[in-house]
């Protein structure tokens, strides 16, 4: 093997190994970088004047109108993260949906599919549900996992369904067009969220004692209040995502227009449930903010160490080796769903999207992958994230519902609950990768 | 990954027997639900205000005390770690206020857009859609040191989460050499790139457009910043491995989604 392509897998192999000890990630691409630019300029094997032209990729990331979404449709899911309404949707659908068996779960998940839709924060999400809905399905009698594993499961829908912050940053690294991508992943995300659905309904239709119905005296609403509380609860939250993705399909607006009228609608609607005020404006620009950098931090960092591993002549043999796997791009989408599900388990969708995607674009380019073609992988790649954050033991949706869920919900029961929903992803994996137009039917 | 530790996350103290659905058992009778449109009403406020501290980042601090004061070198170097803070801190909160001004940009160039459409008139020109990105790229470029400082970056806590102070310090110490060597590099990288700009008064390849040197010089800066707060932090690691500061650390993991 060629000394620069040595030195390209193990600049891999001490990033890893930086990252599993706990440096932050953005630094650990920039140390292996710097570290690995130097050794390669000492034994003939790096030209350091490649890296002159980092300053202008800087640049130009911090111009970029990709990311420029960033802010808008961060600060739109701050915004409606702190106005009250996931409390409301969960409200009135909960007692909509409650008079069914598995009613309640039911419930849960649609309110999780159009929290994602409107903001797109997983963690509110599966927190909010987990202290609003998981203490009532435990007092009804519902199996603790199925129970557990719906609220996982729809909260975690927030990084699939668009807009969403993860869809932004992977329409970045594949270099393809972010509305092209919110339209591709908006069937695969209702697919799992029917998948769900119909899941925890056949459960209660055949093991009754699982999923009860809500008892009469339960639901205090009825008839004409229940139609007005539902009115005022669901109706603006739809039209805001209604408005928002609309725009993204009729092709009227660009990315960041639509993330700028969503957060102003977000706004409104905190207005219309009181509680818009000075703190939560202020802590929303904060989050802001703060994903926005971490954002271009990861960025900076990661192009620096990009370059030197280009340099190094460890991403010729990258796409040498992912091209020549056999079997064409069927070989290689394969192979990349299964090492993105294996990275999944220990790693999160940053790093997945940062570390693997750059190496991947290449391998597809030569393998000839059209546009659509880059839209549906993406797509499978987002689907096979969502696994990811759900996947025991260190699924990050499992961590916030632990901290919430009441104690007689053991750990091991939300662990045991993720995995029938595990396989449901699996399932849209399957019917997404073997079905490619429903992701692509609507780009 | 996402940071810090889940484990010690909400330890769970008081039960949540009021829910959703029992809440609505509590409301006042029907007539006065319909007569009162005002939102999460009948929802139970404990469990809200729970919600609200486990989502708020700045919540959940545990502190260390200090083994023994900072005296000599060490308090001149921790002074200096704090004035480098608190200067990060001013262009974090900058950056933070911008957030507001971008989203401003974002809707007067809609309005422009499509009331200029409506009419029949160019009303937008890119001097407001440079401005948008402009305000974007000083959002990310200000905020690039106070990251590093509140420990926005994310970190894959698998084994990181279980680590004493000392060796979190030991962990950050050791590496953060390596980053002020980046930090030096990406300075020594960029001053040609903004040399020339500046030089030649760079200003936007479209008509009507902003100039660009200046939002190159903020590069610069944005590293050199950077470069100081790299410093602080090694000196920040130092004093806590001398178990010569008080060390807060959140326990909240920081949210990405």
């Amino acid at each position: 093997m060629d000394l620069g392509v040595f030195f390209a897998l193990s600049m891999f192999v001490i990033f890893m190994a930086m990252i599993l000890i706990g440096y932050n990630v953005a630094f650990s691409f920039g140390v292996t970088g710097l570290a690995f630019s130097i050794l390669g300029d000492l034994t003939g094997t790096f030209e350091p004047a490649r890296l002159a032209l980092l300053p202008s990729n800087w640049f130009s990331a911090v111009s970029n109108q990709t990311l420029l979404a960033v802010p808008f449709f961060v600060l739109m899911g701050a915004l409606l993260e702190k106005s009250g309404l996931a409390e409301r949707l969960l409200k009135t659908v909960g007692m909509l949906m409650g008079p069914l068996r598995g009613g309640v779960a039911a419930a849960v998940i649609i309110v999780g599919t159009l929290l994602a839709a409107a903001t797109g924060v997983v963690a509110a999400t599966v927190i909010v549900m987990g202290i609003l809905s998981l203490p009532t399905m435990v007092r009804l009698g519902y199996d603790h996992k199925l129970a557990t594993g719906a609220i996982v499961a729809s909260g975690t829908l927030a990084q699939l369904v668009p807009p969403s912050l993860v869809l932004i940053l992977l329409a970045q690294q594949m270099n393809i067009s972010i509305l092209g991508l919110f339209r591709g992943a908006l069937l695969p995300g209702l697919l799992c969220a029917g998948l769900y659905v119909l899941y925890t309904l056949v459960v209660a239709f055949f093991k009754p004692e699982r999923a009860p119905a809500l008892p009469a005296e339960d639901r205090a609403l009825g008839g004409a209040a229940l139609f007005r509380e539902t009115m005022s609860a669901v109706v603006p939250p739809l039209l805001l995502i209604g408005a928002v993705l609309g725009s993204i399909f009729a092709g009227i607006a660009t990315p960041s227009e639509s993330g700028a009228v969503g957060a102003l609608g977000a706004m409104l609607l905190a207005l219309f449930n009181r509680s818009l005020n000075r703190g939560m404006l202020w802590a929303s620009a904060k989050s802001t903010a703060n994903i926005t950098i971490l954002v271009m931090t990861l960025l900076f960092a990661s192009s620096f160490f990009s370059v030197v591993f280009e340099g190094l002549g460890g991403q010729d043999q990258a796409t040498a080796w992912l091209s020549g796997i056999g079997g064409g791009k069927t070989g290689f989408v394969i192979v990349a769903m299964i090492a993105v599900f294996i990275l999944g388990i220990n790693l999160e969708f940053l790093e997945i999207t940062f570390i693997v995607v750059p190496i991947f674009v290449p391998a597809m380019l030569a393998l000839g992958f059209t546009e659509e073609e880059f839209i549906w992988f993406t797509v499978l790649m987002a689907i096979n994230l969502n696994m990811a954050f759900i996947s025991p033991p260190v699924g990050f949706s499992l961590f916030y519902l632990q901290s919430v869920a009441p104690p007689e919900v053991k750990t091991v029961d939300i662990h045991k609950g993720a995995i029938p929903f595990m396989f449901l992803q699996g399932l849209a994996l399957a019917l997404v990768a073997f079905i490619p137009g429903i992701a692509t039917w609507l780009v | 990954m996402l940071p810090q530790s889940h484990h010690e996350l909400g330890e769970h103290t008081c039960p949540l027997t009021i829910t959703i659905i029992c809440c609505v058992l509590r409301r006042p009778p029907v007539s006065e639900t319909v007569a009162d449109p005002s939102p999460p009403d009948g929802l139970d406020e404990e469990a809200i205000a729970k919600a609200e501290a486990l989502l708020d980042e700045d919540a959940n601090l545990v502190e260390t005390e200090a083994e023994k004061p900072a005296t000599g070198a060490w308090a001149v170097a921790s002074g200096f770690a704090k004035g480098i803070d608190s200067i990060s801190g001013f262009f974090g909160l900058l950056s933070q206020a911008l957030v507001f001004l971008v989203f401003v940009f974002g809707i007067v160039n809609v309005i422009l857009r499509y009331v200029g459409r409506g009419l029949g008139e160019q009303l937008s020109s890119n001097a407001w859609i440079e401005a948008q990105w402009y305000t974007f790229a000083l959002i990310a470029l200000f905020g690039l040191a106070v990251g590093i400082r509140d420990g926005v970056n994310p970190r894959v806590d698998f084994w990181y989460a279980d680590f004493s102070v000392k060796k979190k310090a030991a962990v950050d110490l050791v590496f953060h050499w390596g980053l002020l060597a980046f930090s030096f590099v990406a300075i020594r990288l960029s001053w040609p790139f903004v040399e020339r700009s500046f030089n030649s008064r760079e200003g936007s390849p479209d008509p009507n457009g902003l100039a660009r040197w200046p939002l190159k010089g903020v590069l610069l800066f944005a590293f050199g910043l950077f470069l100081a707060q790299v410093l602080a932090e090694i000196i920040k690691s130092m004093l806590t491995l001398a178990g010569r500061s008080r060390h807060v650390e959140r326990t909240t993991p920081y949210r990405v989604e």
